[in-house]
């Protein structure tokens, strides 16, 4: 091994390297504490065996670097000592010492006690390099989550802004991944069917289900009951969820959801809705200027088989808004004050900027009603949908 | 997570000591009660006054819970207020579970029913 003797007392010294050199170490020499820190930066020591009391910097002064400094490897420290007493044992152990040896340094006791800095770097090495692996498979996964993330971002559909209707969104998951989702299509072309999801839990396999689903609802019209065409429409919620709760619960997760799921008849400027279990929507209506919390509860999705759901019905006009979140956003307190952004508060939030257009409304919640330390490290995942009819 | 049991001559009283149920501790909580039940405990009350928190996976396993009680059980869920309540209220899970307000009127249920 190779081993740095730091000790005041020149004949000292070469006694100690004389006998390490005689057990076949490499060994190098320092006067007192300083210049042996000074040796430790310029080369790679696996042992440092130091006198206690010397000049400039002591042994335990030395060792009390050695061990705040960021060395790449463990050093193994002994403090050799003519010195007895539990205090100065308690003093070396506190500083970081591994071994103590006695004065004058004898060769089989050094023999012994290099054999157990032997076995402990071999030890910490063997850590350092699974801590190596590790960090490398860590590495790997956060990238691929952050590629993931990318491709779940890169589903979700594009702002809206037609003659009928205009649409903005905010989406961010707490881990990279969410269990969060929405979407909206247009099967014909005064129709548009959307919903917005958030799958029990966080984090992989809530991700997993939220994407399957997000992806594959519009084109699974068997939940549907029968074709998306104005004479159906108006009980199409209630079917499909109840369709979609009987699909979850034969299936073999332990996931549930809750969802807001509806269809926009623009025909007849009529929105029918189904509430599972989804937090309270938020009606905006522009004619009277007042805000709303929509009071509507409902079971969630692949929770219970007794679920009954009922489809609700709200005529629109020019300028009206409607809002659907998930549950995340009430975890967080308000950059703005009042507390959590929980029922009532959250209400007051929106209250403030009932007339701002949707996309001015995303703007504000993401930068004004949270801080973006919050925004990065969410409790929940976070998404916002609102529509503004036109 | 910590559960406190009590027996009574016909129930079992089980105390959620934590405020705070969500993700990090649904699935624990989930193993203990399913734990409990199959020791033979199917008449209780689950006592969750000190719950101030409670999100949708822990909602998912108390509904488990409630499924693990099987067609003899009976559980009482005692002392939901605030935000959990609002979301049994919300989820409509106020009509699935009996839910009463404190022990006392926990403990009448079970002094009128068995």
């Amino acid at each position: 091994m190779k081993i740095l003797v730091v000790d005041d007392a020149r004949d000292m010294r070469m006694v100690t390297e004389h006998l390490l050199k005689k057990l076949g170490h490499e060994v190098s020499t320092a006067v007192d504490g300083e210049d042996a820190w000074a040796k430790l930066q310029e080369a790679e020591y696996q042992v440092v065996i130091s006198d206690w009391v010397m000049p400039n910097l002591d042994g335990i002064e030395l060792c009390k670097r050695v061990r705040n400094a960021p060395f790449e490897r463990y050093i193994y420290f002994i403090l050799l000592t003519g010195m007895s007493g539990k205090k100065n044992f308690i003093n070396g152990i506190e500083a970081g010492a591994d071994e103590f040896a006695t004065k004058p340094a004898d060769i089989g006791e050094l023999e012994v006690r290099l054999r157990s800095a032997q076995r402990v770097l071999e030890l910490e090495d063997t850590l350092a390099q699974k801590n190596k692996a590790l960090q490398k498979a860590h590495n790997r996964i956060q990238q691929d989550l952050v590629n993931a993330e990318n491709t779940q971002l890169s589903l979700l559909p594009e702002f809206l802004d037609t003659e009928h209707i205009r649409s903005s969104w905010l989406y961010k998951p707490a881990i990279y991944v969410g269990g969060d989702t929405f979407n909206y299509f247009a099967p014909s072309a005064d129709i548009l069917v959307f919903f917005s999801i958030d799958i029990s839990g966080h984090g992989i396999s809530s991700a997993m289900l939220s994407m399957s689903l997000q992806s594959s609802l519009a084109f699974k019209r068997g939940l549907y009951g029968s074709p998306i065409s104005a004479e159906y429409i108006a009980d199409m919620p209630s079917i499909f969820a109840g369709n979609l709760n009987k699909m979850l619960l034969g299936g073999s997760t332990d996931h549930y959801l809750t969802m807001i799921f509806g269809i926009i008849d623009f025909k007849e400027k009529e929105l029918h809705y189904v509430q599972a279990g989804h937090p309270h929507p938020i009606w905006f209506d522009k004619a009277t200027n007042t805000l709303e919390s929509i009071p509507i509860n409902g079971f969630p999705i692949g929770l219970y088989e007794g679920a009954v759901y009922e489809t609700q019905h709200r005529s629109f006009s020019h300028g009206d808004k409607f809002i659907v979140y998930s549950d995340g956003i009430s975890e967080n307190e308000s950059a703005l004050g009042g507390g959590l952004l929980d029922m009532e508060n959250l209400y007051q939030h929106f209250a403030e900027i009932k007339q701002s257009s949707a996309e001015e409304m995303i703007g504000e919640i993401s930068t004004n009603w949270l801080t973006k330390e919050q925004m990065k490290s969410l409790p929940d995942d976070l998404s916002v949908l609102i529509f503004e009819f036109k | 997570m910590k559960l406190n049991i009590v027996k009574d001559t016909t129930f079992s009283m089980v105390s959620i000591n934590e405020s705070r149920l969500d993700a990090s501790v649904a699935p624990e909580f989930k193993q203990q009660m399913e734990k409990i039940i199959a020791d033979g405990n199917n008449q209780v009350i689950l006592d969750i006054s000190e719950l101030t928190f409670m999100d949708s996976s822990s909602l998912g396993a108390t509904v488990a819970v409630l499924k693990a009680m099987g067609p003899q059980g009976k559980l009482i869920v005692s002392g939901a207020s605030g935000g959990v309540l609002d979301l049994f209220k919300l989820t409509r899970m106020d009509q699935v579970f009996t839910l009463v307000s404190d022990i006392e009127e926990a403990r009448e249920y079970f002094a009128e029913t068995v």
